[in-house]
């Protein structure tokens, strides 16, 4: 079973090193975490079971660790998806060839979360000198034994066409497709104001602006600056918690949450 | 009280004894080995000297018990109150309850977060801990069953002058950590993380000496100039484990579970400064100078109550605050962790009068956090005593009110409360 939560991934180092290990080794400590969210026969590491049955349950059954077996040798290390309650988001984290040949990410998929999913690159445009996303069309190709690291502001999967709110705190399975084979990986997911795909200082209320979740479409592509924002019509959609308290449904334009819960 | 002994290997000490040691020609441990080793006659040449600089000094977050107990009190807290949304279910009290999880054990060994923002502050983790704590609704919200019987308001004390902005909350986020602008970052990140979920109802800050300023473990004192804390079941004696987890004692409402009671108690400094130093050692029974008992001459001294001056008065007064907090009922313990408060007020003058809790120069304070297995059992009856008589209630106000139950700690791929949601 390959749908650890995310606390087992990511605090699973703590288990095997002595406490005062310098800072400086501990980022490698994190990438092997992400073997256990890859789904490679990590059951040591299963600290809540209970948790991760349900976990596990509610993702559908979609993925399992037998149907990788001949996965892709990918890792991915700090792997994290941005909460939404529509429309899109990204997921990001640093993506590792394991093998000694080179290996193309060339897609990736959602099922059951998002109608469909690209890979985006982040680049200046030519004429305008602003920044903008565009697919990666043939996908990121990494050499063997090297990395790529997919963050806001750069690089990114990008979910379009949500079928479903991915809440903070849970987690996202995704399929990662390569020439060599496919890797189904799971992230969790977390709040987070920015990985806007265009960023105007003063537009719109603080955490209310959010053209991932905003587009409410898959029309994409290759839009430039201004059409990335949609400040009229985007609900806040993040701001669970109202300023005085107790006021705090989620935004009328959520969907319901993926997993079922 | 067992009889003093050796600096447990928590770090917290009887600091009498531990600076006698290290002044002493029998000096042991990494003190006098750090101090041969430089060549130094100087005591004041501390272990703080050996080892990695007071940033890069780690607390563990993982363990059967949550961490920011036992710990060694760091210099800075943040008691954090959080309401959850009214639309809170178990299932997303779980969900924050992995974030955060996830977060602190990554905070507190100076590692970033996933999706932290401002990485770089969080290099320096300098002993960072984070506590959480449940208030009455998350602990229904998880498991009605499991709810202990004290985790409801404290009954009324008639000292009290309660303020709803400081009372109970549904969550308690607790932060300590020897620097200032790492506990400020993690709070942020830990505050980011929340906001999906709840509602900060109060922010309680405080203090006691940075890292170096005094010996490591000493008593703290508070802004009346006390040493504040000497008698207290430290972590390594007997007395702890039955205190703070109920071990041979009470039953503990989960195995590695505890309370802590978070009393915000307004000192008027200004009233305390119309007592001279006998008064104000005769309120507390204990001498202003090293918190040594009148009865005694050093800190840790068992005070003699039934000592006599010459006058045939009791030497420390019956109506002493240590007189008055001390019970004859072996159950009438509690682990105190407590923190001062100081609040900038701006545009300050004159003078705050008895039984104000504003007005003055200073909004000054204790933020009292009290650690037990059961605070009814143990909390209640002591403050009781010190309702009906302490001299230092002529200075003292307690304002603010909260009871948290304290789950246990969790294993590497668990999550802070795990054990009660299965």
């Amino acid at each position: 079973m390959n749908n650890h939560s995310h606390t087992t991934d990511r605090t699973a180092p703590h288990t095997t090193e002595p406490r005062s290990l310098p800072r400086a080794v501990r980022p490698a400590h994190r990438a092997l975490a992400a073997v256990a969210a890859l789904g490679l026969g990590m059951a040591a590491l299963t600290g809540c079971s209970s948790q991760n049955g349900e976990q596990a349950a509610s993702n559908g059954g979609e993925s399992s660790a037998s149907q990788t077996a001949a996965a892709a040798p990918l890792e991915l290390g700090d792997g994290w998806a941005k909460a939404a309650d529509s429309g899109m988001t990204a997921v990001f984290g640093k993506v590792t060839n394991t093998s000694d040949k080179d290996v193309t990410l060339t897609g990736a998929a959602a099922d059951g979360t998002a109608d469909s999913v690209q890979l985006h690159e982040t680049a200046k445009d030519g004429q305008s000198g602003s920044t903008r996303m565009k697919e990666k069309k043939g996908g990121f190709t990494i050499p063997a034994g090297q990395s790529i690291t997919l963050e806001p502001g750069g690089n990114h999967i990008m979910l379009m066409g949500l079928t479903c709110s991915l809440q903070p705190g849970s987690d996202l399975t995704l399929r990662l497709s390569t020439d060599a084979g496919a890797q189904d990986v799971t992230v969790p997911v977390r709040d987070y104001s920015g990985a806007k795909e265009n960023y105007a200082p003063g537009d719109g209320a603080s955490g209310s602006s959010d053209e991932h979740s905003s587009h409410g479409s898959h029309e994409h592509g290759e839009h430039s600056s201004h059409e990335g924002m949609d400040m009229s019509s985007s609900a806040p959609a993040h701001e669970h918690a109202s300023h005085g308290g107790h006021a705090d449904s989620p935004s009328a334009s959520a969907l319901p949450e993926c997993h079922g819960r | 009280m067992a009889a003093d002994h050796d600096p447990s290997p928590t770090g917290w000490s009887r600091r009498s004894l531990l600076a006698g040691a290290v002044a002493g020609a029998g000096a042991t441990g990494i003190g006098a080995v750090s101090a041969a080793a430089l060549g130094a006659t100087d005591p004041r040449l501390s272990a703080a000297q050996d080892g990695p600089r007071p940033g890069l000094r780690t607390e563990p977050f993982h363990g059967a018990r949550q961490a920011g107990v036992a710990t060694l009190p760091q210099a800075f807290s943040a008691f954090i109150g959080l309401d959850l949304n009214a639309s809170a279910t178990r299932e997303s009290l779980r969900r924050l309850l992995r974030i955060l999880t996830d977060d602190a054990a990554a905070l507190t060994q100076g590692e970033a977060p996933l999706n932290d923002q401002e990485p770089w502050l969080a290099r320096n983790p300098s002993r960072l801990t984070v506590t959480v704590g449940f208030g009455p609704r998350a602990v229904r919200l998880v498991d009605r069953s499991r709810a202990p019987r004290w985790l409801r308001p404290l009954p009324a004390f008639g000292i009290d002058r309660l303020q709803e902005k400081w009372g109970q909350a549904d969550l308690l986020l607790q932060l300590c950590c020897d620097d200032k602008l790492t506990l400020a970052h993690a709070q942020r990140v830990l505050l980011k993380d929340v906001r999906s979920f709840a509602a900060v109802r109060w922010v309680q800050d405080g203090f006691r000496n940075t890292v170096g300023a005094t010996e490591d473990g000493q008593t703290m004192r508070n802004l009346f100039g006390q040493v504040d804390g000497t008698v207290n079941p430290y972590p390594g004696e007997a007395d702890h484990d039955r205190v703070v987890y109920g071990q041979g004692g009470f039953t503990p409402w989960v195995q590695d579970g505890t309370s802590v009671v978070i009393r915000r108690i307004h000192m008027n400094l200004d009233t305390w400064d119309e007592a001279d130093t006998p008064a104000r050692e005769d309120a507390v029974g204990r001498k202003l100078s090293d918190g040594a008992p009148l009865t005694g001459r050093q800190e840790h001294d068992e005070p003699d109550f039934a000592a006599k001056g010459p006058l045939g008065f009791p030497v420390i007064s019956s109506y002493s605050h240590v007189r008055r907090s001390r019970s004859d009922n072996p159950d009438e313990k509690i682990f105190r962790r407590v923190y001062n408060y100081d609040l900038a007020v701006s545009d300050a003058s004159g003078r705050s009068r008895s039984g104000d809790v504003g007005g003055g120069v200073s909004n000054t304070g204790l933020i009292f956090a009290s650690y037990q297995s059961d605070p009814e059992k143990q909390f209640v009856p002591i403050q009781k005593r010190l309702d009906e008589l302490d001299m230092l209630n002529t200075w003292t106000v307690p304002i603010g009110s909260a009871v948290f139950a304290i789950p246990p700690g969790c294993r590497p791929g668990g999550f802070i409360g795990d054990a009660l949601f299965t």
